[in-house]
């Protein structure tokens, strides 16, 4: 890790081939860069633990480290990083029948959870005091609304809005048309939607900027 | 625009998909439209709430046992000398030459030393008993002991094997009908087993035991013709008929060197009538020696009949048959060989 100062504006591709011709300080640059990403990726994707996820993450990279010679510098290292995660979380997933059956049209299902958080979301007359306690309601909220879309949804909602890909790089990860990847994106986006208006969250929102 | 197809185009305006002409349009129905406009916001709230996301922090363990596996993979591998050397062009020929020798070492000698006991053996067995192809013995292992015991001794070793396979054998009478021949057989065997036995016995006093026997006419070897059913089956159960006529050849010239013509003339003549009759070497070379014989004793009728028969049964002799009976200066009578056929005694 000493030097990665240093090494900061190396181009992904370019750490990466680095790495490939035996440089492992270049590995150490990506997984700096990328780990934190990653893991919460696979996060919100299993919906796990960190702890569990940071054995995916592990394994994860350890796939990166196996398979360096196969990584092509042409395409984006993001990726073929996204690609092997991705398909390490789906495998898990339903390895382990994590798998949600849950779809976009579907009844939000764990009335209980959701409605929990919304309860302390409504009921916290301080919030608007307490940024920081409206902020963990708001991530918590959008975590359960995450878990509650199926996995072609979840992932490219996580993809576009929590790691920031491009349409296209989603469409290669996901192996999908790029008008799927839209589509996808529309619904997942529509369903957030509902699960935040069933929570009141905009409701109590609007009554806030009411109130102020 | 209606609010259906503004509502399908919010996240695309979002994402700034659109192009500039349905951005306008939209914009323009949000204007008047606050429920569109609405649905836009909580769209932007949403996104902003995934976006603010803190990036969970790695643990250092998991870091640094990642570091570490990228630097071992990384690392120029070490082979193991094995794998070098499995593949070099040294250490196959030389492992390839090792097991060469190792299967050399262990079959080919032991594989010389079975072909040479077997040879030895068939060499023993053909020794004893010379013009035999029908010879059986048994296999058992005392047997085995006792022809590579008596191999030095080919005559003597041919009597004691089919003793051998007498005594490990029922009696041939036994298993076959009884016949005067078997008996006579058997009752003439057991002398001469006994006699075999004793080391004193030479070879010499065998055959003129075994001559006599013939002459009498109990020898195994000549089934009486009066009981052919009897003979055949005995033939057929005494397969190996047990005949030395190499050596009783051999016994009649060196009577005949000895300077015991009466005795060479006798053991000729049995050899001769013999049955089955011996070899075409052997019977030449007998009619020889007893025409030699003859000649000696002054039998002249009968050394003429037996250089006849010595050149019917060997015309390659026919010159030296003329010589001798030019030297004989025998009449051009007893040159007629279809005489000698039928047996006729030539008039002096």
């Amino acid at each position: 890790m000493i030097g990665l100062t240093i090494n900061t504006e190396i181009r992904d591709e370019n750490a990466m081939r680095k790495f490939q011709k035996g440089d492992a300080e270049s590995f150490d640059l990506l997984l700096k860069r990328h780990s934190g990403g990653v893991l919460r990726f696979i996060m919100k994707m299993t919906g796990g633990s960190k702890l569990h996820a940071e054995d995916l993450l592990q394994e994860i990279f350890l796939k990166v480290i196996e398979r360096k010679d196969r990584y092509d510098p042409e395409q984006k290292f993001t990726t073929w990083l996204y690609s092997i995660a991705r398909n390490h979380c789906i495998d898990y997933l339903r390895t382990e029948s994590y798998r949600r059956h849950r779809s976009l049209d579907a009844p939000i299902n764990s009335e209980e959870e959701r409605g929990a958080v919304v309860l302390e979301i409504v009921k916290s007359d301080t919030r608007a005091q307490d940024d920081e306690a409206y902020d963990k309601e708001l991530r918590e909220l959008i975590d359960i609304g995450v878990k509650g879309l199926k996995e072609e949804f979840r992932e490219v909602f996580l993809l576009r809005e929590v790691q920031g890909l491009s349409f296209q790089e989603i469409a290669d990860i996901t192996e999908s048309p790029l008008g799927t990847v839209k589509s996808r994106l529309r619904y997942a986006f529509q369903y957030l939607r509902r699960v935040f208006s069933e929570s009141g969250y905009f409701e109590q929102k609007q009554k806030a900027k009411e109130g102020v | 625009m209606n609010c259906d197809k503004c509502s399908g185009l919010l996240i695309d305006y979002l994402e700034d998909l659109l192009g500039s002409e349905e951005s306008g349009a939209l914009e323009e129905h949000m204007r008047g439209c606050p429920d569109c406009s609405l649905e836009l916001e909580h769209y932007r709230e949403i996104r902003m709430a995934a976006r603010d996301e803190d990036l969970p922090e790695v643990s250092a363990e998991v870091l640094s046992s990642l570091s570490d596996a990228a630097r071992e993979n990384a690392s120029p591998k070490k082979t193991p000398f094995w794998k070098k050397w499995s593949y070099s062009p040294i250490l196959v020929p030389t492992i390839s030459a090792a097991i060469a020798l190792s299967v050399w070492f262990y079959y080919g000698q032991t594989g010389f030393e079975g072909v040479d006991s077997v040879t030895r053996e068939v060499g023993a067995m053909k020794m004893k008993a010379p013009g035999k192809q029908e010879e059986t013995f048994s296999d058992s292992e005392e047997k085995e002991r006792t022809l590579a015991f008596e191999a030095q001794e080919p005559n003597d070793a041919l009597i004691v094997a089919s003793d051998l396979e007498e005594q490990e054998k029922p009696p041939a009478e036994s298993r076959i009908s009884p016949a005067p021949p078997s008996k006579t057989e058997t009752a003439e065997n057991s002398p001469e087993k006994s006699m075999l036995r004793k080391k004193d016995v030479t070879e010499e006093d065998l055959v003129t035991y075994r001559k006599e026997s013939v002459s009498k006419g109990n020898i195994k070897a000549i089934p009486e013709s009066s009981d052919e059913a009897a003979s055949e089956s005995l033939l057929k159960a005494e397969q190996p008929i047990l005949r030395d006529y190499a050596g009783e050849l051999e016994l009649a010239q060196r009577q005949q060197t000895e300077g015991n013509c009466a005795a060479s003339i006798q053991t000729n003549e049995a050899l001769l009538n013999s049955s089955p009759p011996p070899p075409t070497e052997v019977q030449a070379s007998s009619y020889k020696s007893l025409a030699e014989c003859y000649e000696q004793t002054g039998d002249m009728a009968s050394a003429v009949v037996s250089y006849n028969n010595l050149a019917r049964v060997d015309p390659a002799q026919s010159p030296f048959v003329n010589e001798k009976l030019e030297e004989m200066k025998i009449d051009s009578a007893y040159m007629n060989y279809e005489d000698s056929d039928s047996g006729t005694e030539p008039a002096n």
